[in-house]
């Protein structure tokens, strides 16, 4: 017991100085003076004096709070804590300064208490060493601001990333953030890359980990560690640090740093790592507030991925509509195959793209072929469907396939690839009128086989060719019946003539023989004798009617000896000078009346129109076709205008799936052409 | 006594006709086939001096067996007709001139 007036209590005073003793509260009692009557334990050791005795009957303000924390002087007429003496009221003061014994001041909170005495009243003050409660508060304020700092820095790269920034400029937003926040020099982002490299693909400072290196990712560096964990890395020293990486940075000088995950759709895609020069400390939690940038990287990635992928969506879109346009014009299907197999090849990165048809006997022909580099199966080439290919997993399935792997693929086509460097292939089926007609392959040359899903990108190419094929089948269809019913047409005309020719011309023919007959007998009545000859004129213009009409349809001679011999016969009675090479030789007898109609319908338009001096009309046989041309030195300017004659020609002609021109400039003579398929 | 002539022509009023006219001009015909193949046959036959030949037939044609019988019948003569007024060979005329010819350069 310290109390100094020890008259002032009894036995409630003795109690309480001995509770006071014991709690942990710190308090001292002052008198009507303010000076110190009373301190325990607790305000001793706060106040860090050796013993109450050292407090006692000093004045408190002037031993602990005679300056305020600016070190000006703190007059004991302002002091709260000794107001309760004069005006009997409760003061508390959450935060204020005591000065230890050996001067340095500490916060607390007190409340101080009027307390009658005998000689006047006092004050009680009880007091915190709020100091620790501070140190927490400003931790917190600092965190705080730490995180505001963050949140400011996310904020800049989100706004980097909505304004649509290129990947680039997002990562190298990211780098130079991650470096101001956590106040590390040296930042670098990798890709990891399905060969177990890194690829840093953004870096600031000064270090050998600068955009487009690559690094192996053996031993035990931040990257190594993050690709091997998954999982945010700190490292503090890198003395110890084994492997590529570890060495290049220990060269750098670098020397401590912390490397968060960049997690894409749920894959590991990348890092972030950021180092020091060891000179000051790695923040705390550095690796923990990294990981918070990483969100926004792994955002930034997928954002362009997505970019990306509408890009190449549009991309898809437009060299299919512009193969579709393609097949719509009605091209030729070798053009159409060849135009898709290079859009496929383009659009996906392939390295060649086949087009394959399988024929019925098990037989993958190549159709047309696109390719990079010059490697690719030729176009023509057979090669039997056994063993295993993309080529064999589509045909049995029907469904669009990969095969990831030529390295030990069986059969002679997974040869044949193998042997062209192509390493992997997806494939898509050609289906034409529910059948598999063959499929459309694309394949690379790189160790990493084309994407997932790229056979199904390759799908919508297979059916425009299925689309193609089916079209081009119709067309062929429909240019053979037109040749049948071309062919059926002059097959109809040569027994029309053979009937007139057999038939009712002969008859004519024996009603004048006849009548000839009779007329030449004797003695003949006169008037028999004229109707004889009225009935033998009629039968004659009979016969040479009918003998222009059944040559109209078509000649006899030309049935008889040919397309030479024929047009001989037309020259002969042409009215200007014909110049004839054709070769005596007989061809299909459509293709012969085609070729006779031709010629002989030019003739009639040279002598009617052409004013020319001189025709030649020739004939041969190329590339299984037969040529024929007229050609006058006449006044030109011709041309086959509908229902015309040389219209005509042009159905006669096009029936047989043949060719059929005009060239016709003013002055310049005119030039009737047409090839017309033998076979 | 004339001359003997085969008379060969699908056309069995032709061939009638053609008998009348030859008859009236003193040659005597032999026989009357319609086929190159009939033909070759009544020539062994019949052995005639002459033939009247139609250039269609249905088995061949006239101008093709004349042609050959140059070379196995030397000295036999033959006439080739037919409903072509615009063939042009030497010992050719066609049906409808057949009366107004005079057929002794012909068929002798």
């Amino acid at each position: 017991m310290e109390l100094r007036d020890r008259d002032s209590g009894g036995i409630a005073d003795d109690v309480l100085a001995a509770v006071l003793q014991t709690v942990a509260q710190p308090v001292w009692v002052v008198d009507s003076e303010g000076l110190i009557q009373f301190a325990n334990p607790a305000a001793v050791a706060a106040l860090a004096y050796g013993s109450a005795d050292e407090l006692l009957g000093r004045h408190s303000h002037e031993t602990i709070h005679y300056r305020h924390p600016d070190g000006t002087p703190y007059p004991a007429s302002e002091c709260p804590m000794l107001l309760p003496r004069t005006t009997g009221e409760r003061v508390a003061r959450d935060l204020d300064w005591f000065f230890r014994r050996d001067g340095s001041m500490f916060p607390v909170s007190y409340v101080s208490v009027p307390i009658e005495f005998p000689g006047g009243r006092g004050a009680v003050v009880a007091f915190t060493d709020i100091e620790q409660q501070r140190r927490g508060e400003q931790a917190l304020l600092e965190r705080e601001a730490q995180l505001a700092e963050q949140q400011a820095a996310l904020r800049r790269v989100a706004g980097v990333v909505a304004q649509g920034a290129s990947p680039t400029e997002v990562f190298a937003a990211v780098a130079r953030e991650v470096a101001y926040v956590l106040e590390l020099p040296l930042v670098e982002m990798c890709r990891y890359e399905p060969d177990d490299t890194a690829t840093v693909i953004a870096a600031t400072g000064e270090h050998p980990f600068q955009i487009g290196t690559s690094w192996p990712l053996d031993g035990a560096s931040l990257t190594a560690q993050v690709w091997r964990t998954g999982e945010p890395v700190r490292i503090d020293d890198y003395a110890e640090v084994e492997g590529t990486i570890g060495e290049a940075a220990r060269k750098a000088g670098v020397h401590a740093g912390v490397g968060a995950p960049v997690v894409v759709d749920g894959r590991l895609w990348g890092v972030i790592c950021a180092g020091g020069d060891g000179r000051v400390p790695l923040p705390q939690g550095a690796e923990t507030r990294l990981a918070a940038f990483t969100q926004l990287v792994a955002t930034a990635v997928a954002n362009t991925q997505m970019q990306g992928d509408l890009e190449r969506l549009a991309d898809e879109q437009a060299a299919l509509r512009r193969v579709a346009t393609f097949v719509a014009q009605g091209a030729e299907p070798r053009a159409v195959f060849d135009a898709v197999c290079a859009e496929t090849g383009r659009l996906l990165d392939a390295t060649t793209v086949n087009l394959a048809h399988f024929d019925p006997e098990g037989i993958n022909v190549t159709i047309a072929g696109w390719s990079l580099r010059e490697v690719h199966v030729p176009t023509g080439t057979r090669l039997p469907l056994d063993g295993d290919s993309v080529n064999v997993r589509v045909r049995d399935t029907g469904a669009p396939a990969r095969f990831d792997s030529y390295e030990t693929a069986s059969g002679e086509l997974g040869a044949a690839l193998r042997n062209l460097g192509i390493r992997s292939e997806v494939g898509a089926p050609v289906v034409v009128e529910g059948a598999v007609w063959g499929a459309l392959i694309a394949g690379t040359d790189e160790a990493e086989p084309l994407p997932p899903r790229t056979e199904l990108r390759l799908a919508n190419f297979a059916e425009l060719i299925a689309t193609a094929v089916s079209n081009a089948m119709a067309r062929s269809e429909l240019v053979a019946s037109r040749a049948r019913i071309a062919q059926a047409a002059d097959e109809q005309r040569r027994r029309i003539v053979r009937d007139l020719h057999d038939g009712a011309q002969q008859r004519l023919v024996n009603t004048v023989m006849t009548l000839q007959l009779a007329q030449s007998r004797p003695n003949l009545d006169p008037d028999v004798a004229e109707l004889i000859g009225e009935s033998l004129r009629s039968a004659q213009s009979g016969i040479e009617e009918l003998r222009e009409l059944a040559h109209g349809l078509h000649p006899a001679i030309l049935t008889n000896r040919g397309l030479a011999a024929a047009a001989e016969a037309l020259a002969l009675r042409a009215a200007i000078p014909v110049e004839l090479d054709i070769p005596d030789a007989r061809y299909p007898p459509s293709v012969e009346s085609a070729a006779y109609f031709v010629v002989a319908e030019a003739l009639t338009n040279v002598a009617k129109y052409a004013e020319a001096t001189v025709v030649r009309i020739s004939a041969e046989e190329a590339d299984g076709k037969l040529c024929v041309s007229v050609q006058d030195d006449g006044a030109g300017g011709a041309s086959p205008s509908p229902g015309s004659g040389l219209s005509g020609l042009d159905d006669r002609v096009t029936a047989l799936n043949g060719a059929f021109s005009v060239h016709s400039p003013a002055g310049g003579g005119t030039r009737v052409r047409a090839e017309i398929p033998l076979g | 006594m004339g001359r003997h002539v085969l008379i060969v022509d699908d056309d069995r009023d032709f061939r009638r006709t053609a008998g009348m006219l030859l008859a009236g001009r003193g040659y005597h015909v032999v026989g009357q086939v319609g086929t190159v193949a009939a033909a070759r046959l009544a020539l062994d036959e019949l052995r005639p001096d002459a033939l009247l030949l139609d250039v269609n037939l249905p088995d061949g044609d006239g101008i093709s067996l004349a042609e050959e019988l140059e070379g196995s019948h030397p000295g036999l003569r033959v006439l080739l007709t037919s409903n072509d007024a615009t063939l042009e060979r030497r010992q050719y005329v066609a049906k409808t001139d057949l009366v107004a010819t005079d057929l002794v350069p012909y068929l002798g």
